[in-house]
C-alpha cells in the first residue's frame, strides 16, 4: 500500500475508467476520496521495466573505473585485459596479458591524442607489413604515461625498458601499480580518451627481440621488434551503478495488479454510493 | 433482503450494501498488495548489503591457480547455472546507456554480457546481466538470489574450452549503494564473473526494483571444449 505523502513519480497508461487523474508531482493526501481513485489509477498501472533514477548517484569525486580490452596488433598473437581506477589524480592500473614474447621487456604506456583509438591495416603507410609504434600515432596519439614498474612515469620513461614489466616464460605480462598522474592526463582518462599500447613482438619467430626487422624508428639502439605494438586497447568507462532489470511482474504489486486495482475500485465505488447518499440525504 | 417502506429503510439498505461492498473491496485490496496473502511468488532473497562494502567472503584458493590455456577474448555463446535451472543459448553483448548504466536484453529470456570490460574467461571481471521478471512473470535470472558460495556457473565459448565459476558471494546493494567498484574493478588479474539482476522491494510509484542483486564468483576450472 502506498504510504500517505507518497509523491507519483510517474504515471502510465492504464485501463482505469479515470486514467487521466494521476500526473506525476500529484501528493497522495491522508483521508482523501480523491486519494483513493488516485491509489486506484496506481495499482492499475502496468509495470515496465523503467530507467532507473538512482544511476548518477555517485558523489563527483568518485572514483572512475575504466577498462581496455587489448588486441593484438602486427599479428602478435597477444591479448589482455586492463583495469583502471582514476580518483583524482591517483592511478591504479592493472594489466594482464599473454601470448606475448616470452622472457623479454614490453614497453606499455597510456597513449593520449589522435583519434583515441587503436590503429588499422591503413597505419602502415610505409606499406612493409608492419605497424611501427610512429605509424600508429595518427589513431592514438602521444605517449603520455609510461606504465613503468617502478619510479618515473612520465614519457620521459617510454623507453625505459629496464623498468617496464618483463613476460614470464608462458607469455604473459600481469602489472599491477598505483601512481600519480598530471591532471590533464587524469582528465583525459575519465572522458574514455586514452588508448594503452605494449609494445615488443617477434616478427621472425626465433624467441628474441632481433634486427631482422630493422632497428628501432624511436631509438636506434633498439631493434624494431622490441619497439612495435604488441597489443592495444582504448580505454573506456565501466557501467556507473546497478541495472534496471526487472518489470515488477513477478512480485505481488505486479501479479496481482487485477485484484488489488478491483478491491480499489470497490472502495472507490463504495465510497461513492456512500457520498451521493449522503448529499441525497442532505438535499431532502 | 426484503425492502422496508420507510424512509430509513433505504438509507438501511444503502448502508449494508454500502459497507458489504467496501469491505470486499478492502479485502482485495489487501490480498492485491499484501505480499502474504497474494500467493505469488517472490524473487528469493539475497544477503542486503547495508551500505556499499566489499563481498563478505573472498574468492576460494582455488581461483588463485585456475587459468584457462587460452585466456583469450571469446564471445560466450551458452550460460550454464544448474543450481537454477539456467541453461540458455540467448546471448546478448550489452553496452553502456547515455546515463552511465549498463544495458539490459530488450528480451526477458535473454542474458546479457558487457562488451566493454573482459570476457568470460578473461582476466578481470567478466559482467552479465538479466531480468528478474518481466511486467507479467519471472523472468531468465528470477532465482539468481538463491546462489550460494560452491554454487558453479560454466559460460560455453564460441571456441575452445569453457570456463567454470564458482560463486563466492551474493550480495544485494539498494540502487544508490551499488558497489560499482567491487563489481566492475580490478580483480587483481584473477578470472571472474558477476552476474546482476534487479532485487529487493518493486517500487510501484517509480516502477523499478530497489536494489540489484550480484553474484560474485570466480574462476574454478574448465571443462574441454566441445
Amino acid at each position: 500500500m502506498l504510504p500517505t505523502g507518497t509523491r507519483v513519480v510517474a504515471a502510465r497508461p492504464t485501463n482505469h475508467p479515470s486514467p487521466g487523474r494521476i500526473r506525476p508531482g500529484d501528493l497522495i493526501k491522508e483521508g482523501e476520496f480523491v486519494a483513493t481513485r488516485k491509489l486506484a489509477a496506481v495499482a492499475l498501472t502496468v509495470p515496465v521495466c523503467v530507467v532507473t533514477a538512482a544511476a548518477p548517484a555517485m558523489a563527483e569525486q568518485h572514483t572512475e573505473t575504466l577498462h581496455a580490452n587489448l588486441q593484438p596488433l602486427n599479428e602478435s598473437g597477444a591479448s589482455g585485459t586492463a583495469n583502471v581506477t582514476v580518483e583524482g589524480t591517483h592511478v591504479t592500473v592493472d594489466i594482464n596479458s599473454n601470448g606475448l614474447v616470452a622472457d623479454a621487456p614490453h614497453a606499455q604506456h597510456f597513449h593520449i591524442g589522435g583519434q583515441n583509438t587503436c590503429p588499422t591495416d591503413e597505419a602502415d603507410t610505409n606499406d612493409n607489413g608492419l605497424i611501427s609504434t610512429p605509424e600508429g600515432q595518427p589513431f592514438y596519439g602521444d605517449i603520455q604515461t609510461s606504465l613503468t614498474t617502478e619510479g618515473d612515469t612520465s614519457p620521459d620513461s617510454g623507453l625505459a625498458v629496464d623498468r617496464m614489466p618483463t613476460a614470464d616464460s608462458g607469455g604473459n605480462v600481469d602489472y599491477s601499480r598505483s601512481f600519480e598522474v598530471p591532471q590533464d592526463v587524469a582528465d583525459s582518462l575519465r572522458d574514455g580518451d586514452a588508448v594503452i599500447v605494449q609494445h615488443g613482438i617477434d616478427v621472425n619467430g626465433n624467441g628474441e627481440y632481433d634486427t631482422e626487422a630493422g632497428q628501432s624508428e624511436l631509438d636506434p639502439a633498439l631493434p624494431a621488434e622490441a619497439t612495435h605494438p604488441a597489443t592495444c586497447g582504448r580505454l573506456t568507462s565501466a557501467p556507473d551503478g546497478g541495472v534496471a532489470a526487472g518489470g515488477g511482474g513477478a512480485m505481488d504489486n505486479g501479479a496481482n495488479t487485477a485484484l488489488a486495482g478491483f478491491g480499489a475500485f470497490l472502495v472507490a465505488a463504495a465510497g461513492t454510493v456512500l457520498f451521493l447518499g449522503r448529499r441525497a440525504h442532505a438535499n431532502r | 433482503m426484503i425492502p422496508v417502506r420507510t424512509p430509513g429503510g433505504h438509507r438501511r439498505i444503502r448502508a449494508v450494501a454500502t459497507a458489504s461492498l467496501g469491505t470486499l473491496g478492502v479485502v482485495l485490496l489487501a490480498a492485491g498488495l499484501w505480499p502474504g496473502l497474494s500467493g505469488a511468488p517472490q524473487p528469493p532473497p539475497a544477503d542486503e548489503a547495508s551500505h556499499a562494502s566489499s563481498p563478505q567472503s573472498a574468492p576460494p584458493d582455488t581461483a588463485a591457480t585456475a587459468a584457462l590455456a587460452e585466456p583469450g577474448r571469446v564471445e560466450p555463446v551458452r550460460l550454464r547455472i544448474p543450481a537454477i535451472e539456467v541453461a540458455t543459448s540467448r546471448l546478448v553483448p550489452l553496452g553502456v546507456r547515455e546515463d552511465g548504466e549498463l544495458e539490459v536484453p530488450r528480451d526477458y529470456d535473454a542474458v546479457g554480457w558487457y562488451r566493454g570490460g573482459p570476457w568470460p574467461g578473461q582476466p578481470g571481471p567478466a559482467v552479465m546481466g538479466a531480468h528478474v521478471d518481466s511486467d507479467t512473470g519471472p523472468a531468465v535470472f528470477y532465482r539468481l538470489g538463491e546462489l550460494r558460495p560452491g554454487d558453479t556457473i560454466t559460460v560455453e565459448r564460441a571456441e575452445g574450452e569453457a570456463p567454470v565459476f564458482t560463486v563466492y558471494a551474493v550480495q544485494r546493494y539498494r540502487k544508490e549503494d551499488f558497489a560499482t567498484g567491487q563489481v566492475y574493478g580490478s580483480t587483481g588479474g584473477r578470472p571472474e564473473l558477476r552476474l546482476i539482476t534487479c532485487g529487493g522491494g518493486f517500487d510501484e510509484a517509480t516502477q523499478t526494483y530497489e536494489s540489484n542483486t550480484v553474484v560474485y564468483a570466480a574462476l574454478s576450472g574448465a571443462r574441454p571444449a566441445p
